[in-house]
């Protein structure tokens, strides 16, 4: 009675809090997290610097055509005209993903990472990563780790995979403590990712551990 | 002359004082963590380093240190990367493991070339009665295909060895192929693994990732085939000679496992999902097991911005040592200024095959502040009930510090709510 108490107190909690940011400021520091891919790609066009890339550029015999189109007639004249003519000239992210992502176009030296370009990475989070993305990750890391490593840092992959005993739970919960047994049995081959066999029998063998069998 | 274009950081100081699970004397585990990136070094090369150091306060003997850090670099189309890793948790327990890995990539092949080499990562080290030798060393080789926009494929070769003996030598065929053109844009990806020393197919698996569109629909599914050994009918009595060994203490078989999970968005801000896998062993007396895990839960994003998160989950597992049945509750709230509010419940319901049967139940709420921009400082408090503990209470603290700076742009923050923004974590 006392846990379904908690549960409904926590539900209304949240049910109140919510009804209430509707009259509450806007967060200056999250705001920009919020934003959408030609939001990020507006952002990425504004951190292209052209003096890094002119030797490139002339090494590869690429002209200013090959990336903005000359060719739109449009009437600059006018308010409207400029703007469409602006954002006519300006390259779309393929001028910039022919030479930076693997490839037929892809140059050598150039960052394969998006994160040299694109500082908000949210909006580009892929699709893959929205289901089951925990469990689908190793075969995916396993079958094409450049993949990652466009966005993630290997610390990325350290800040789950070697956090141990920590006071945080990341991984599993504090529950995880009386059930991890039951889920062991039901799938032996999770365990041994990440632990091995002196992480059981250090609690089970040696007696630390109340009531371990 | 140093020319790094870009630092990034972060610092993590985490504590709790609480009841000792084993040892019934007040504990107060503090740890540290941090990392730090250069990025667009010299020549474009990278350097990344972290360390995790754990210290009870409370006086008792438990520490463990770990150190790593790695270099990466690419001259020529060659890609060079070392990196090392140091671990400690007992005094003259110390354990330090290097590897390294060297990528050809020339943007005229078809194919990109790796070998890579050395010792593999331990997370933790060994002390136990039961010791795994970590005198271990792999070495391998892969060819990638690099041409093919919508796809990769790869071929390789790993040996492994522990304590001068060859555990297995795999040869693997991985690939993935999205097909771009077909309604769903299903994504296709496997694996097959085969020991060329024992003649035994060690791993194989074969998914689909689909999203279709229009009905807003994301599905996954898998099967898996898990054989890490080939040793007869009897138990190795050498740990060290197990290539998984935590697997060897159920089955010496080989496993099976179909996974499926399906996320559908009901609505801009509600989302349903559904994850379900069922694992089939044969264990040492030669019975099969059935396994089962799932859950099912919505998620409400109010205001579908992602700063708010309600989530109500009902998971369920099976055994052949028992069932789990249980439900989370998660609330987490970025949404004013500066503040983060996170809370969690947990009730699992469980019954053992060794006739235990309770319900054990874990709470937790977080309330942060975040003091400067990437500064951010977090109180907690936790209450759990279950078989150990009448009544466990454990009050944790939690600041955290993110920073990037760029040659020619201000020093920037803004990551310590990144990390803990609701869709920091995939599902």
């Amino acid at each position: 009675m006392k846990r379904c108490a908690i549960a409904l107190v926590l539900v209304f909690l949240a049910l109140g809090v919510t009804a209430c940011r509707q009259f509450l400021p806007d967060n200056q520091y999250l705001r920009q997290r919020t934003g959408s891919v030609s939001q990020s790609t507006r952002e990425a066009r504004r951190a292209f610097r052209h003096d890094k890339h002119d030797a490139v550029f002339a090494e590869q015999h690429l002209t200013c055509i090959d990336c903005h189109h000359f060719d739109l007639k449009i009437d600059a004249k006018e308010a409207l005209g400029r703007a469409l003519s602006a954002h006519a000239m300006h390259p779309s992210s393929v001028a910039c993903h022919t030479c930076h992502l693997a490839g037929e176009g892809k140059i050598t030296a150039a960052p394969e990472r998006c994160l040299s370009c694109h500082e908000n990475m949210r909006p580009l989070l892929p699709e893959d990563h929205q289901v089951a993305w925990l469990q689908v990750h190793p075969s995916m890391a396993r079958s094409n780790p450049a993949r990652c490593e466009n966005c993630h840092q290997q610390t990325y992959c350290i800040d789950c995979h070697e956090r141990r005993d920590t006071v945080q739970t990341r991984m599993h919960d504090r529950n995880f403590r009386f059930t991890h047994s039951i889920e062991a049995s039901a799938d032996p081959s999770r365990c041994g990712s990440c632990h091995r066999p002196d992480y059981c029998t250090n609690c089970h063998q040696q007696g630390r551990l109340k009531g371990a069998p | 002359m140093v020319a790094a274009q870009d630092v990034n950081g972060s610092f993590a100081v985490l504590g709790q004082v609480r009841e000792g699970d084993q040892s019934n004397r007040t504990e107060a585990p503090v740890n540290l963590y941090g990392k730090l990136g250069v990025d667009r070094f010299l020549h474009g090369s990278e350097i990344d380093s972290y360390f995790r150091l754990e210290r009870d306060v409370a006086g008792h003997d438990d520490a463990t240190e770990l150190y790593a850090a790695s270099a990466r670099g690419t001259v020529s189309g060659v890609e060079a990367k070392l990196g090392r890793q140091f671990i400690s948790e007992v005094p003259g327990g110390a354990f330090v493991a290097d590897a390294g890995r060297l990528r050809f990539s020339p943007g005229s092949w078809p194919v990109a070339l790796s070998v890579f080499g050395g010792q593999p990562r331990f997370y933790e080290p060994t002390y136990g009665s039961e010791k795994v030798s970590q005198d271990e060393q792999i070495v391998g080789a892969s060819m990638r295909t690099t041409a093919f926009r919508d796809g990769t494929f790869s071929v390789g070769f790993l040996q492994h060895q522990r304590d001068q003996r060859t555990l297995r030598q795999l040869l693997s065929l991985t690939g993935n192929q999205v097909l771009a053109h077909v309604v769903g844009t299903p994504s296709l990806y496997g694996t097959a693994s085969l020991d060329a020393k024992t003649q035994n197919f060690d791993f194989a698996n074969l998914g689909a990732q689909v999203f279709l569109r229009q009905a807003r629909l994301s599905a996954n599914f898998e099967t898996t085939y898990y054989k890490p050994q080939d040793q007869g009918e009897r138990l190795t009595a050498d740990p060290a000679r197990r290539e998984d060994p935590i697997f060897e203490l159920f089955s010496l078989s080989q496993m099976l496992r179909f996974r499926g999970g399906l996320r559908q968005a009901l609505s801009a801000t509600i989302s349903a999902y559904a994850d379900y896998s069922y694992q089939r062993y044969e264990r040492q007396d030669a019975s099969f097991v059935n396994g089962h895990l799932g859950d099912v839960g919505v998620t409400w994003l109010p205001g579908g911005d992602g700063l708010e998160r309600v989530r109500v989950e009902y998971y369920s597992l099976e055994g052949s040592l028992g069932h789990v049945d249980g439900g989370r509750f998660l609330y987490d709230n970025f949404v004013y200024e500066r503040i983060v509010l996170r809370t969690k419940v947990d009730i699992a319901a469980y019954s053992k095959r060794s006739n235990r049967s309770a319900t054990a139940v874990g709470t937790r709420v977080g309330l942060g502040y975040e003091l400067a921009p990437g500064l951010l400082a977090e109180i907690s408090l936790e209450g759990n009930r279950n078989a150990r503990f009448a009544d466990d209470l454990r009050v944790g603290f939690y600041v955290s510090y993110d920073f990037r700076y760029r040659k020619g742009a201000p020093l920037e923050h803004g990551d310590a709510m990144q990390q803990v923004l609701p869709g920091g974590q995939p599902s």
